[in-house]
């Protein structure tokens, strides 16, 4: 029996004794009160009538009432109540007796008195006397029966609600043995948590209250061990990331459910929690890791390929869908590219289905090998493959993926002892231009891996025609483009830029050409986008960098007048981390004088990272270069650059020349641009001028520089060297610009 | 010749002192000044009255005072208080009245009779008739009209003679005084006034209150024995109630010429004819 017991049995004693004795002493007591009071009001009333009538005998008799004995003596032994023993007396002045009607009387005795009166005087006095003894005997009785209740009482206000209490304790004890029996012999391994707070009642910890065997189990530590220990401690944190659904769900009263993998023995549970009493937690762990071990086998079964342990056709159905729908929300564009052996059924029917499946087996993981994580190859069948792949870029980034996967196949397989060649045909379908649903997709994939095939083998083949032919031309282009840098097929010309007051030439810009052996002269234009897209422009960029600072340095040194020389960086070579380093190690190489190299960037790539772009730039202007904005008012106008970034030149871009004359917007933005670039001590060019018409605008407008046809055209080497030779050195310097 | 005067002075004081003492005894206007207090048992005042006025008649200067009966035994105390003269009682003294002084005085028996309001058509009870109305097994007259029992005191003396009539009686008395709603008449004269005015009442009566008073009562035969003072004397009648006279040593002279007179022959003779069998003779008073 516990505390609480003991104190239910102490405070049912108290309140069973106060009431026992409260009946046996307040019944008799009550009783003898309220008899007593009943005897003397009796005895009261009987000795007023007697004191009454005997005043009227003794207003008759006044003289000799006094021995009127019979009289008197009648009056005297009329009793109310028969066997009610009674002394009646009739007094005088000095309580001499006149009458008397004795019955014996036990002691003790109470006795009541009334006056008798002769004309408003007492005269004598009736006095009615009886014993106590009769009530007392009864009081006595009265006492024992009560004492006997209250006993009885007792009894039953002690025995009964104890009898009751012990029952329910030993019932809560029975039942806490059978549900700690249960608690201590389930599988599941339960846990109870206590929730702790701060100082603010904010949620702090958790830590273990109790655990059973199963949990000791799963927890792989004793339950001594396990009391008190933080909650994130154990299950490797697995609660952590619950425990605000699990707070909430217990501040709310419902119960939670879910699951968590506890890595370190890699198993799966599923978590029941509930709240058996406030700020406690219980968590109920069912082992789910066989389950979820069988749903996986059962998924893999239903969703993968047997051989080669790829998503089957259902599963890759599956993800195409939901591809699609994501696609269709982003409008993102997805590849579907249908992959088939050459002469498979030829290595089947000379080595047999395991060389076959073992050849499948090898492809499937070359295949594996070449797709991203986030693309899905699939096995749909026999020697059928394919490959589910979304893109945000043009189809030459699927042309790649094809490629690779053709030159991934391609190399031998050692199968059955010997090297096996095989190669595939890819067919590839483009959603949305060549179907919005799996099923046109697949079968458009499908027709282009058998064009493909007719197209000999070994190649890919886009279902659209125009896709075709332009995937293909622009992996030729990118193929030439390498093979060119490798070749040396680049040369640059220069375009003079003059000053707008008197045309004289103060600078150039250094333009890439390409002299393809087949294609003959190709401007940038035509290739640059594929040298963005295929990050061959960084090598490329940093060629014509390097040239252009070689040329400038034979110039200089050979005694041409010093002029600025101006070299395009595209943002992605602008964006390379080595780029400052590959600059100044190209000035280095050259040893050129930095101050007459101008690098031109457009507003877009400056801006692709503001912060970064700040100290890339901050340091080029160490190695002494200037920086010119290319293309100003096409690009990210955040004007807010202007005063940050450590510019020297603004080229407008040569849309705006074009209507400058006849345009008043254009001439606005043109007036506008001039006007805030001097404010802000910024020089300003304008190229694409083509006419004299525009130069006499720009220059009306304020320009400082101009570039264009109208006063030269890209010139070769040759040519731009007699160019600048022509004309007088006095105005070939620039005021800016010391003389060499 | 002084001494002498002195002496004389004195011895004639002395002869005008007794003188005056004699003439005090002989002087018979101190008589015609009395008043006789006489009171007790109604049943024995009933045969006073008679003898007092023929006292009264031969001494007219004599007052004698007749209240309501107290009963014997109220009578004596206030016989011993001063209060009376004479008691006329019906039962023997008590040995503390004596002690306390009284002295009585024989003198007769009046038979105690049986008697009924006159509508009771019945002349003769029996014992046992007795009895039964007494104990309440009878309640009713032979005509069917309630029998209604006037009781006395119990220490009356007419309770006492019933007592003794049979060895029944008295548990019947003492049944009939337990009944409720009994009625009880405290003096001989009320008992007598109740017994003539209540109709079915039956009760006892002294012989002289019948006689002297004249009440409208229905004597009735006890066990066919008329109650006289003959049969009382051959002793055929058993209920009986005695006459006596209290007195005390104090008891003053007019009060005992009174009684002289009472017990001479005139006295018994008027006694006699208020229906008292007188025992006592003329010597007994002194």
């Amino acid at each position: 029996m516990n505390s609480s017991s003991r104190s239910i049995s102490r405070v049912t004693t108290l309140i069973a004794g106060v009431i026992a004795v409260s009946l046996a002493v307040l019944i008799p007591a009550g009783y003898f009160a309220i008899s007593y009071q009943y005897l003397i009001g009796s005895l009261d009333a009987q000795a007023e009538i007697n004191a009454r009538t005997v005043t009227v005998r003794v207003a008759a008799n006044p003289e000799m009432w006094r021995f009127e004995e019979h009289r008197l003596m009648e009056l005297m032994e009329q009793r109310p109540w028969e066997g009610v023993q009674e002394k009646r007396r009739i007094l005088g002045q000095r309580d001499e007796v006149i009458v008397e009607s004795l019955n014996p009387l036990r002691p003790p005795t109470v006795s009541r008195r009334q006056d008798i009166y002769d004309a408003g005087v007492p005269i004598a006095k009736v006095e009615v006397s009886r014993s106590l003894f009769p009530l007392l005997v009864k009081t006595g009785v009265v006492a024992v029966v009560a004492v006997l209740t209250g006993a009885l009482v007792f009894v039953v206000l002690r025995i009964l609600p104890l009898r009751a209490v012990r029952q329910a304790y030993q019932s809560l004890s029975e039942s806490e043995v059978k549900y700690r029996s249960l608690y201590e012999s389930m599988k599941e391994g339960m846990a109870l948590f206590r929730i702790n707070r701060d100082e603010h009642e904010n949620l702090a910890s958790f830590t273990v209250a109790d655990i059973n065997p199963a949990c000791e189990v799963i927890l792989g530590m004793g339950r001594d061990a396990a009391l008190g220990r933080d909650g994130a401690d154990i299950l490797d944190g697995a609660l952590v990331r619950h425990l605000p659904d699990i707070v909430k769900a217990i501040s709310v009263g419902v119960s939670l459910t879910f699951e968590i993998q506890f890595t370190s023995v890699n198993r799966f549970f599923n978590v029941s929690v509930f709240s058996p009493e406030k700020e406690l937690f219980a968590t109920l762990f069912d082992d789910i890791t066989e389950r979820k071990w069988s749903e996986g086998q059962i998924q893999k079964l239903a969703y993968s390929d047997n051989l080669t342990g790829l998503p089957n056709r259902t599963l890759f159905f599956d993800r195409l869908n939901q591809a699609l729908v994501q696609a269709g929300r982003n409008s993102a564009q997805i590849a579907v590219l249908f992959l088939d052996l050459d002469g498979f059924k030829v290595v089947n029917d000379t080595l047999g289905h395991a060389s076959g499946d073992d050849l499948l087996l090898q492809v499937s993981q070359r295949l594996q090998r070449c797709v991203r994580s986030s693309d899905t190859l699939a096995r749909l069948g026999g020697d059928e493959f394919v490959v589910l792949a979304s893109y945000a870029g043009k189809e030459l980034n699927i042309a790649h993926l094809a490629q690779n996967l053709l030159d991934k196949v391609s190399p031998a397989y050692f199968i059955a002892g010997r090297d096996i060649y095989t190669s595939v045909s890819i067919g590839v379908a483009i959603f949305p231009e060549d179907g919005r649903d799996a099923e046109t997709l697949l079968r458009c994939a499908d027709m282009a891996m058998y064009s493909a095939k007719e197209g000999g083998r070994n190649c890919y083949h886009f279902f659209s025609q125009g896709m075709n032919r332009k995937a293909h031309e622009r992996m030729e282009l990118e193929t030439n483009l390498r093979l060119a840098l490798e070749r040396d097929e680049f040369f640059l010309e220069y375009q003079p830029i003059v000053a707008a007051g008197d045309g004289s030439i103060v600078a150039a810009e250094a333009l890439i050409r390409w002299q393809h052996p087949d294609w003959g002269r190709t401007m940038p234009g035509d290739f640059i986008a594929i040298g963005e897209d295929s990050g061959l422009i960084v090598p490329l960029g940093e060629w014509v960098l390097r040239t252009a600072c070689r040329k400038l340095k034979e110039w200089q040194q050979q005694g041409l007048a010093p002029l600025r020389l101006a070299v395009n960086v595209s943002g992605r070579q602008f964006a390379q981390r080595d780029f400052v380093d590959t600059v100044q190690k190209i000035l280095s190489e050259t040893g050129v004088d930095a101050r007459f190299l101008e690098l031109e960037l457009t507003e877009t790539s400056l801006m692709e990272s503001a912060d970064a772009t700040v100290k890339t730039l901050l340091r080029l202007r160490e190695l002494g270069l200037s920086i010119v904005i290319d293309d100003f008012g096409t690009g990210y106008s955040s004007l807010g650059y202007l005063k940050n970034f450590p510019i020297e030149r603004l080229k407008i871009d040569r849309s705006f020349i074009a209507d400058v004359c006849s345009n008043p917007s254009d001439r606005a933005i043109v007036e506008a641009i001039i006007a805030m670039a001097g404010k802000l001590g910024l020089r300003v060019v304008a190229e694409g001028v083509e006419t004299a018409e525009q130069a006499d605008c720009v220059h009306n407008c304020g320009c400082h520089e101009i570039q264009g046809y109208f006063f030269y055209r890209p010139l070769s080497e040759e040519q731009f060297l007699a160019t600048v030779r022509f004309v007088p050195p006095s105005l070939v310097v620039t005021e800016s610009l010391p003389l060499f | 010749m002084k001494h002498r005067q002195h002496r004389l002075v004195r011895a004639l004081a002395a002869v005008a002192l007794i003188t005056l003492y004699s003439f005090s005894l002989i002087c018979p206007q101190t008589e015609a000044a009395e008043t006789i207090r006489i009171n007790g048992s109604g049943s024995v005042l009933d045969m006073v009255k008679p003898l007092a006025a023929a006292y009264r008649k031969a001494h007219p200067d004599v007052r004698i005072d007749i209240e309501k009966p107290l009963g014997s035994a109220g009578a004596i105390k206030a016989l011993q208080a001063g209060a009376l003269e004479i008691v006329a009682s019906s039962r023997p003294l008590k040995p503390e009245e004596a002690a306390k002084g009284a002295i009585e005085h024989e003198y007769g028996k009046t038979p105690l009779l049986i008697v009924t309001e006159r509508s009771v058509r019945k002349s003769n009870i029996t014992t046992k008739e007795l009895e039964g109305i007494y104990e309440g097994n009878v309640r009713t007259w032979p005509n069917g009209t309630p029998i209604r029992l006037i009781l006395r005191p119990s220490s009356d003396a007419d309770i006492t003679v019933l007592s003794g009539l049979s060895p029944n009686m008295e548990h019947a008395i003492s049944s009939a005084r337990s009944h409720p709603g009994m009625t009880v008449a405290v003096t001989d004269p009320e008992s007598n006034d109740l017994v003539a005015r209540t109709t079915g009442a039956i009760g006892a009566s002294g012989l002289s209150a019948v006689v002297v008073r004249k009440l409208p009562l229905n004597v009735l035969t006890l066990n066919g024995v008329s109650g006289t003072t003959k049969n009382l004397a051959n002793g055929s009648y058993p209920l009986a109630k005695d006459n006596r006279f209290i007195t005390t040593t104090s008891t003053t002279a007019a009060a005992r010429k009174f009684l002289e007179f009472v017990y001479s022959s005139q006295g018994r003779s008027i006694a006699e004819k208020a229906g008292v069998l007188v025992s006592a003779n003329s010597k007994t008073a002194r």
